[in-house]
């Protein structure tokens, strides 16, 4: 455990650590661009310079050194402040710019470029370069990520993730020294479900996402930490939001859950926010088609049936609901005196895992777990026939595809049906009523994820004006139901 | 003194038929094979080179057996140690291991071998530079002849040693006869440098144990193994024991390849290369390849032995790899500067961000300075970008992963300095040139 000295601050540290994480543990910040705490180290940018003090053969010797490849040793005395190492930084930051584009107003990257951010920092005003810039076209590297090339400053760590972390190798760099470029294989375009964390990897604006391209200024987004919910594994995000609208999902640093990347079905899940098949306001059948109802008549329409079922009645409810929404659901259940099961989410997926750790579940809903622990039940385990006067189902969930045919077929053979849910899918189709729920994005909660821990995330918009909040809904429609006095007892016991 | 030669390699080399297995046993070959694995065990080998006191041929000057004392003594059998000789000769100047590959490619291999055995490796890979194809044709017609004469393969000679020889092309890339980049070549990945430490006696080619030698270097090792190390430290300095072969190219009467002891001053050196032309003085000489800084005619009372130059010695330059190069008044040395920097821009590999960007910025100004088309100040911005990549009078050497940054911040930083006004001249005649007009839009297509 050796302890050392940076910027006149005591540290001990563990055997092997480089430099740059000790300094991070005094709260030293060491510019550089081709680190990556998940990538193999390189060295390459040639930023991370420190004036380090040694003894080498009884003399104490001053030396700059890279901190991302060296090792903490006992006794060394480092420091980020000289004139040595300012004119290090300076000297590689001038060359980088040189032949660099420095087209930031029209670059996505700008307010989250480390080129930009170091050039403050610890830059020069001006450069002496006179020369022609090298000019390289800009492509299109498959996975909706385009690479302006112009931009790149081949740090290597967007070849270094594709071929190590994720184990695919799309990407290496062809040509030698300021020919140099990024490129895949001719035909061979980037295809794999981890390909979008290039784009946040990239420390300049070469690699962008067509997802966000041209959509919004970074200064102008607001980061809410959330949790994705396309899976069990529950990675740890931010919803960048800008006037009520997310522009964009970036991964959360998690070592525990994601370390520091998601995956592109994930982050593209806030697509269904604006689903155009989102369920904004409350709706009630009319013969064969389903009519925007108010609020007021939904809610007594679904009350009266489920009161007049009492016990009869089956409580359903999805793993998309969050651990808060499962509870009240179970209370709502338990003033009817009704059963309560969940829905189970088909594995219709293989569970994937990549080279550098991370998981993708084969439960692609976020809170199976709660909802096992909470809930236990299965719909398999609860008779739904002809007989059942109603079934309250709080779906809510935000997969397109919608229930599976099979529960669904269930679901169907009751008399009535009332439904929670976010979007107009085949469960809202077989409803009688369907309350306008609110996706992830809109509520806070926590989910529970498939390792056991239990996750919050807060609310990043304001849903739909016709939405309202699962947990109100239920509270609304047991006050309703209880209201108009005792809950009916029926002929036969269920539990 | 008059300089003589001590031709005892380039000797061997004038032998007709020597590149053939039959002839060459005939002149004694492989009889230092056979007393190595007969006689000494491979530590024995390895004191008896450290002993004799030869130091690699390949530009650094590392002992040799000091290399070879490094790597394990009881290899892992699943992590084979290997041995990796660098014939990729591509400093400009140099051209002394082509001519012993093309001419006598037994002396090397059974150099090859005996260090394969001193250092215990399983396999000895030879990175011979992808121009050379007639070498390498000679060299693997020599190495399928000693697999059927069972000197290397399984079981050499009966004995319980094996030694597999592989040669592996290069494909164009001076930056491949950097040893890191060398192994990684050989590991199919691009020819990048690693940074050291981890230092390849611990980690080298596909993460084994792994020496890399010069192939000049190896050629004096059966000599060694045959005579004993006392014999080859009698011969010149005994710092310097052994002979180098000095390529005496340029404006000289005799250009050449001239094998001498390390004792004679560069001057006696071109006086035995027949001086400098008829009717012309010396104006420059670039001692041991364009990676080593240029000498003035009033610097060549220099011992070319490494013990005169830096770090051991006072005079700023090297001898690298024996490159004399020399030239006389007709050499324009903003012209030279110029052919220098474009092979080194050409080579970078691109992988650091000084040597990468600095080498175009510093062959751009130096094309405009030789078209005669530079703008006032243009000479200090190059002086300054060069020692940004890497400052001569501080030994800087870090900036950069591996030392390419350096084999042209450095030699030019000293062009510019003794050849100032020539560079400055340049700079005034120009008609600059206009600033040039912005790069366009990076559009998709």
């Amino acid at each position: 455990m050796p302890t050392l000295t940076i910027d006149g601050r005591s540290v001990t540290v563990d055997n092997g650590t480089n430099l740059i994480l000790a300094a991070e543990r005094v709260g030293v910040e060491i510019p550089h661009f081709c680190y990556h705490p998940a990538l193999k180290i390189v060295a390459s940018c040639r930023m991370c310079f420190v004036d380090v003090t040694q003894e080498v053969r009884g003399k104490p010797v001053t030396r700059l050194v890279t901190t991302c490849n060296t090792p903490a040793t006992d006794g060394m005395i480092v420091n980020t402040q000289t004139d040595a190492v300012r004119k290090a930084q300076n000297d590689i930051l001038e060359f980088l710019l040189i032949n660099h584009p420095v087209d930031c107003p029209v670059c996505d990257q700008a307010g989250e470029c480390y080129l930009q951010d170091y050039t403050f920092r610890y830059g020069r005003p001006s450069s002496r370069f006179s020369e022609l810039k090298r000019f390289k076209h800009a492509k299109e590297l498959g996975a909706g990520i385009r690479l302006y090339t112009n931009r790149c400053i081949l740090c290597d760590r967007c070849v270094r993730f594709l071929r190590d972390y994720v184990g695919t190798g799309e990407l290496t760099v062809t040509g030698m020294g300021n020919a140099a470029e990024v490129s895949t294989a001719p035909g061979v375009p980037i295809d794999n479900k981890l390909a979008t964390n290039v784009v946040d990897l990239c420390p300049v604006g070469a690699l962008l996402t067509e997802d966000f391209l041209f959509k919004a200024r970074v200064w102008n987004l607001k980061p809410i930490p959330s949790i994705c919910p396309g899976c069990a594994r529950g990675c740890n995000t931010y919803l960048d939001v800008m006037y009520n609208e997310v522009q964009r999902t970036r991964p959360r640093e998690n070592p525990a859950v994601n370390g520091h990347f998601m995956c592109d079905p994930g982050r593209f899940t806030y697509h269904v926010i604006r689903h155009p098949d989102r369920l904004e306001a409350p709706a009630m059948r009319n013969g064969e088609a389903l009519e925007e109802a108010p609020w007021d008549a939904a809610m007594a329409t679904a009350a009266d049936a489920l009161r007049q079922a009492g016990r009869d009645a089956i409580v359903l409810v999805s793993t998309y609901l969050t651990k808060e929404e499962l509870v009240a659901a179970k209370e709502f259940a338990g003033a009817l005196g009704a059963p309560i099961a969940f829905i189970p989410n088909t594995d219709r997926w293989a569970r994937e895992t990549y080279p550098g750790g991370f998981v993708i579940e084969a439960d692609r809903s976020p809170n199976t777990a709660a909802a096992t622990e909470i809930i236990g039940r299965t719909i398999d385990e609860v008779e739904i026939d002809g007989t059942t006067p109603a079934v309250c189902v709080v779906n809510s969930s935000i997969d397109p595809a919608g229930i599976a045919a099979a529960h669904l077929e269930k679901i169907r053979r009751a008399q009535f049906v009332a439904a929670v849910d976010v979007l107009k899918g085949p469960l809202a189709q077989e409803a009688d009523v369907a309350l306008a729920g609110r996706t992830w994005a809109e509520k806070r909660g926590t989910f529970v994820n498939s390792q056991g821990h239990a996750q919050r995330f807060l609310p990043a918009l304001l849903g739909p004006v016709g939405s309202r909040d699962e947990r109100d809904i239920l509270r609304e429609l047991a006050r309703l139901v209880s209201a108009a006095g005792e809950v009916a007892e029926s002929a036969g016991a269920t539990t | 003194m008059a300089a003589g030669q001590n031709r005892m390699i380039l000797s061997q080399c004038e032998t007709r038929g020597i590149e053939r297995l039959d002839v060459a046993r005939q002149h004694g070959y492989y009889r230092a094979l056979e007393k190595a694995l007969a006689t000494m065990t491979p530590d024995q080998v390895t004191d008896e080179v450290t002993k004799s006191g030869l130091q690699g041929r390949g530009g650094a000057w590392f002992g040799t057996g000091m290399k070879w004392s490094f790597m394990p003594k009881q290899p892992d059998p699943k992590r084979p140690s290997y041995l990796c000789v660098n014939a990729d000769e591509s400093e400009p100047g140099t051209c002394k291991d082509r001519f012993l590959i093309e001419h006598n490619p037994h002396l090397l291999l059974e150099g090859v071998l005996i260090a394969s055995y001193a250092i215990r490796a399983r396999v000895a890979y030879i990175y011979i530079r992808g121009e050379m194809w007639e070498g390498m044709e000679k060299l693997d017609r020599a190495i399928r002849e000693l697999y059927s004469a069972k000197l290397c393969g399984q079981h050499i000679l009966g004995t319980d040693v094996s030694i597999d020889i592989v040669t592996h092309p290069g494909a164009g890339a001076y930056i491949c006869g950097e040893e890191t980049a060398l192994m990684e070549s050989i590991e199919g990945e691009r020819g990048y440098p690693r940074p050291k430490p981890p230092f390849p006696a611990a980690y080298g080619a596909f993460g084994h144990p792994t020496t890399i030698n010069n192939i000049g270097t190896l050629a004096y090792v059966p000599w060694i193994i045959a005579n004993g190390a006392e014999a080859f430290k009698k011969i010149g300095d005994p710092a310097y024991p052994g002979t180098l072969i000095y390529q005496i190219t340029g404006h000289v009467r005799k250009p050449g390849l001239y094998e001498c002891e390390l004792v004679y001053t560069l001057r006696e050196l071109i006086e035995l290369a027949g001086g400098v032309r008829e009717g012309h003085t010396l104006k420059a000489v670039i001692p041991g390849g364009t990676s080593m800084p240029v000498l003035t005619p009033d610097e060549l009372d220099v011992v070319m032995a490494p013990a005169s130059f830096m770090p051991r010695g006072p005079v700023k330059s090297g001898v690298g790899s024996a490159a004399i190069i020399v030239f006389d008044d007709t050499a324009d040395m903003v012209d030279v500067a110029l052919n220098i920097m474009s092979f080194y821009r050409h080579e970078s590999c691109g992988q650091c961000t000084p040597c990468r960007e600095g080498s175009k910025w510093v062959w751009d100004i130096f094309d405009r300075l030789d078209h005669r088309g530079a703008r006032t100040g243009d000479v200090g911005i190059a002086e300054k970008v060069l020692v940004d990549v890497g400052d001569i009078d501080t030994f800087e050497f870090n900036k950069t992963i591996c030392l390419f940054g350096c084999s042209f911040s450095w030699p030019l930083t000293v062009m510019i300095r003794k050849f100032r006004s020539e560079f400055e001249n340049a700079e005034r005649e120009g008609r600059p040139s206009p600033l040039p007009r912005p790069a366009p839009l990076p559009v998709i297509p």
